[in-house]
């Protein structure tokens, strides 16, 4: 099957950004959880609901969390 | 035909018995090879690379050389994405050496700075790096002034290809982070970034490549010697420590292919009857008796889902409780946490907070919050360590158990 354009294929936290506002957990619930001290932790690295994902990604004040897509795979050049 | 009388004496350290450094960072009794002393020993750096650089890289792969700085990542692999990057950018010498109990690079900056010089030239060249930055702990002041006696003896004999700047890294541990080491190169602040792809952590820009001083001389050494007569060894810092968290005396020794942690102990002149904390403060709690046979060595290492970090054996004496240990090292990282990221700010002193008040369940809920959840490795890696010292700890308990009943 096609991967849909709407698949997240990895959620990440760049928790060096992160101050722990917690929009996040508002507003992605179902793949999101937040630790004893407010922090983010990613219940799903594939996202339960991609759509509610990218609406915290895009609210997040620090751009602290990153949806990585199905149709970006990453590449790694090996020479050896 | 005989080989010449000092191939035998072609190694990283100068001497086949340990190195002594005192508190201060410095080599005892030892004396830096020389420029002249350099060639007379290695020969001149252009005469063995004569050979294109691809040669080198390939010799790299062959050897199976990986980053003596903790990483062991493979060298020849890590310089793919720099070359793809197309000519230009940086070779970072490494020698912000921010593990107390490591002093191996320390050493070799100290006894053969040419070997680190030629293997960052060597480097520069495979990768096409225009520039070479020797980033040094503000406190190595021995280090340092060696150092830059050998880059000035160089300039002197016109023997540079690349230029070489001096950079003084803040003390710590994070500042010896590969992330971190770049920010600090760049002037911008010395903590480690957020990087989204580790084959390429330098970003979008010039290529800054981050390698180890031990790696560095390998490099060097392998550039002078080809695969055949390479020293295949690994520089290990024997580190005593007098009470929870301390270091005292620390012994530089090379260790040959095979060597175990019998051998080790015994050449350092340690107990053979030991705690040994096996990586440093990020590494594994062992028992010396169990793991006698370890073999000291990357690759064989990594069988046993073991590092050796950055070369680290830290001996602690077995009267002591390893719980202690653990809760003083994870203050100690807390401490040295560049306070970045929420999990490693409040989790690592809640861990050593819980471990100091024997509260292991309690531990253990916090290593699984905190896992995987740094921005580097340092959370990580304490964790990883807590981990070993409590199972470590318990095995000892049911043993004493096991002799009662």
């Amino acid at each position: 099957m096609k991967p849909n354009s709407d698949d997240v294929d990895r959620l990440e936290i760049n928790m060096i950004a992160c101050e722990g506002v917690g929009l996040c957990v508002h507003l992605a619930p179902s793949d999101i959880v937040l630790d004893h001290w407010g922090y983010p932790i990613i219940l799903n690295e594939r996202a339960a609901s991609p759509k509610q994902v990218k609406r915290a990604a895009a609210a997040c004040p620090h751009r602290a969390l990153i949806v990585h897509r199905v149709d970006q795979p990453a590449s790694t050049p090996d020479h050896s | 035909m005989t080989a010449p009388q000092n191939l035998a004496s072609r190694r990283l350290l100068i001497t086949a018995q340990p190195i002594c450094v005192t508190d201060d960072g410095c080599v005892q009794d030892e004396k830096m090879l020389s420029y002249v002393d350099h060639q007379h020993l290695w020969g001149t750096r252009a005469s063995r690379l004569g050979r294109p650089g691809h040669d080198l890289w390939h010799d790299t792969a062959q050897v199976g050389l990986t980053g003596r700085g903790g990483g062991h990542f493979s060298m020849a692999k890590k310089w793919s994405p720099a070359v793809a990057a197309g000519p230009g950018g940086t070779v970072v010498i490494n020698a912000a050496e921010g593990e107390p109990g490591s002093a191996k690079d320390s050493v070799v900056c100290q006894t053969q700075p040419h070997l680190v010089l030629n293997g960052a030239l060597n480097a520069a060249e495979i990768i096409g790096a225009t520039e070479i930055v020797l980033w040094i702990d503000e406190r190595a002041d021995r280090a340092t002034e060696l150092m830059s006696y050998a880059i000035n003896e160089r300039r002197r004999e016109n023997a540079l290809t690349r230029s070489i700047r001096i950079m003084r890294a803040p003390s710590g541990y994070a500042s010896g982070e590969s992330s971190a080491v770049i920010a600090g190169v760049r002037g911008d602040a010395v903590a480690p970034t957020y990087v989204a792809d580790r084959a390429q952590p330098w970003g979008d820009g010039r290529p800054v490549l981050v390698h180890n001083v031990e790696s560095l001389a390998r490099l060097g050494a392998l550039g002078h010697t080809g695969p055949a007569e390479y020293p295949n060894t690994s520089l290990v810092t024997v580190s005593m420590s007098p009470s929870p968290g301390i270091i005292g005396q620390r012994r530089v020794l090379e260790v040959a292919e095979g060597d175990s942690l019998a051998d080790v102990l015994l050449r350092a002149g340690a107990d053979s009857s030991t705690w040994v904390l096996l990586g440093g403060y990020a590494g594994t709690w062992l028992d010396s008796e169990d793991s006698a046979a370890l073999p000291i060595e990357p690759h064989q290492l990594k069988a046993h889902n073991l590092s050796m970090g950055a070369g680290i054996v830290m001996v602690v004496p077995r009267t002591r409780s390893l719980i202690d240990e653990a809760a003083a090292i994870t203050a100690l990282m807390a401490a040295e946490s560049a306070g970045q990221c929420g999990p490693c700010v409040f989790g690592l002193p809640a861990l050593a907070n819980a471990l100091t008040r024997n509260g292991f369940a309690e531990a253990l809920d916090l290593t699984d919050v905190i896992l995987g959840r740094g921005g580097c490795g340092l959370p990580d890696g304490v964790v990883r360590m807590v981990e070993s010292a409590l199972a470590l700890h318990s095995k000892s308990l049911s043993r004493r158990v096991d002799c009662l009943i």
